[in-house]
């Protein structure tokens, strides 16, 4: 029983610790962001690599996923006559939820994976250390760059999501279902509000941005320096990004649409 | 002590837990001389040198490099003082996603403000110098161990240090290139004012070269002196490592516990 509660509270401690250290990397991390203003091609390099690289599964999911809720909703709707709506729920959905939180999911598994990998990687070959070495801060070198350019990537990618997602619901709901194009368009631009939706959704967008690639940069950097270490690292990456975007998901959520 | 020491260590005491790496080392280095400090492996050379950098700091003791006791230094003077260190990794650390070109550019373009034009001037002599101008253009994935080593080294020296450690340099190297890099370490020391230290077990070719040696183990220096010294030398330590016999005051085995110990420990 006593060794229970030693081993808990041992846990915990090591939870608090890891926090500690977490947070005293993202402020050396934000505190070497002004410096890129004069070397913004490591951030364009970045932005390649986290980014750009990101559009091809952002695409396609966002595709499959507009096309199946259209499919999904459009069978539902009918049962009340109401598929003329079928627009303005696909595009609500994607704009306030599933934008944001798939875009943010694929996010973690494309790009935050291999932001710790290649983060934990460099650790491990001594990379970093060498240019410690060499009078170079890899915090402001390595990371600040990679960490803008996830922040910035993040809100993009969803909102092509979004974007994409609406355009697969177009194509199944009027292409292969027959809704009326015209009431597909309009009900939707008349009932999706830019502040109460679009806004809140790029908000979340952004927050999730922030978390993921803080947890995905600090995992490779804190990792430990060998093949095993940058694997668990990668594996937290991923899981613990998923967990945050749900878990920010259901708070802002609440914060943003809970007040009505 | 020499008055004209670039670094001098003091008494240093470190340990990764029960593991002693230094127990009230002293160790001068002399200015514009190549020092060898050789031990076992596993004794903690590489330790000393990230020591020597600020990546490592001592429990107790002074690294006083020029004048400035490293581990006092605020962030800002130690990148200052590393300006002026370079230090070839055991392992060659180079950045996987640069060139080799790029690799030895890295110091040049992070810490000077020079046109594209003079950087690879630059670029092309260091790597002239090892021999692997013809490979600027290859990733380091496709240089073998050796080439990688060489490569380490011409960006080591990019910026010309003052102060230039070796870690292992003669390891992975076949004769030929293993004598052009004895030669380059004493040619940079001498023609550029440089000072050496290199960190080795290769008894020959670092004697060749030095101009003093410290042997340590256990975290102290067991004995040092110029090569000639330490060849006549009577001491035990001095003789089994120079000698390489496998019996004497050095161990080889990692400490544990006792071998029959364990040996009954995993029957149980
Ligand atoms: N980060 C670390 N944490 C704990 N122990 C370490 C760490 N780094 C090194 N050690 C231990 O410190 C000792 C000295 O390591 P070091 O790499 O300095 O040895 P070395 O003299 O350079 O050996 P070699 O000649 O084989 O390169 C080793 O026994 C190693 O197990
Ligand atoms: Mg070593």
């Amino acid at each position: 029983m006593i060794e229970a509660i030693r081993l808990t509270g041992e846990a915990a401690l090591r939870v608090l610790a890891r926090l500690g250290r977490a947070t005293l990397f993202i402020s050396q991390v934000i505190a070497g962001l002004p410096m890129l203003l004069r070397r913004f091609s490591l951030v364009v390099t970045q932005l390649y690599e986290v980014g750009v690289l990101s559009i091809a599964i952002i695409v396609i999911s966002a595709l499959a996923v507009g096309m199946v809720l259209s499919l999904q909703m459009f069978y539902t709707l009918r049962d009340f006559g109401s598929e003329q709506i079928l627009g303005q729920v696909v595009a609500l959905s994607l704009v306030r939820e599933l934008g944001p939180v798939l875009a943010g999911l694929l996010f973690a598994g494309r790009a935050g994976s291999a932001l710790t990998a290649e983060i934990g990687l460099m650790k491990a070959t001594e990379q970093l250390s060498s240019m410690e070495m060499m009078a170079v801060d890899p915090i402001k070198r390595v990371v600040a760059p990679r960490f803008l350019a996830g922040v910035l990537s993040m809100p993009l990618l969803a909102a092509m999501f979004s974007a994409v997602g609406i355009l697969g619901g177009y194509l199944v709901g009027v292409g292969l279902l027959g809704v009326d194009s015209g009431a597909f368009w309009s009900l939707m631009q008349a009932n999706v509000d830019f502040y109460d939706d679009i806004l809140n959704g790029i908000l979340k967008s952004v927050v999730f941005g922030i978390i993921i690639t803080w947890i995905a940069v600090f995992e490779g950097y804190d990792a430990k320096p060998t093949a095993e270490g940058v694997s668990r690292a990668t594996m937290r990456t991923v899981v613990h990004s998923a967990f945050a975007v749900l878990a920010f998901d259901f708070i802002l959520t609440a914060l943003m649409f809970g007040g009505r | 002590m020499s008055s004209d020491s670039i670094l001098t260590i003091k008494n240093l005491q470190f340990s990764y837990g029960a593991r002693i790496i230094a127990d009230g080392m002293d160790i001068d280095i002399e200015r514009g001389k190549i020092t060898t400090i050789m031990g076992p492996s596993g004794t903690g050379k590489t330790t000393l040198l990230r020591m020597i950098g600020g990546q490592v700091r001592p429990h107790a003791g002074e690294v006083r490099y020029e004048g400035k006791n490293i581990p006092d230094l605020n962030k800002d003077a130690l990148l200052a003082a590393r300006k002026s260190m370079g230090l070839l990794f055991q392992a060659s650390a180079l950045f996987t996603g640069l060139s080799v070109f790029d690799n030895v550019a890295f110091p040049i373009r992070e810490h000077t403000q020079l046109s594209e034009q003079m950087v690879s001037h630059l670029v092309l002599s260091k790597l002239e110098a090892v021999g692997l101008r013809g490979a600027a253009e290859l990733m380091p994935g496709e240089l073998s161990g050796g080439m990688a080593r060489r490569v380490a080294l011409a960006r080591a020296i990019a910026l010309d240090p003052r102060l230039m450690m070796y870690d292992e340099p003669f390891v992975g190297q076949d004769p030929i290139t293993m004598s052009v890099i004895t030669r380059l370490i004493k040619l940079l020391n001498d023609s550029l004012g440089m000072t050496s230290i290199i960190v080795s077990h290769d008894v020959h070719d670092a004697m060749a070269i030095s101009d003093f040696v410290y042997l340590i183990a256990e975290g102290k220096v067991i004995a040092s002196g110029t090569p000639e010294e330490l060849r006549q030398s009577e001491s035990p330590w001095a003789r089994q490592f120079l000698r390489a016999e496998p019996d004497g005051p050095v161990s080889f085995q990692y400490p544990a516990t006792d071998y029959q110990t364990d040996l009954f420990a995993s029957v149980e």
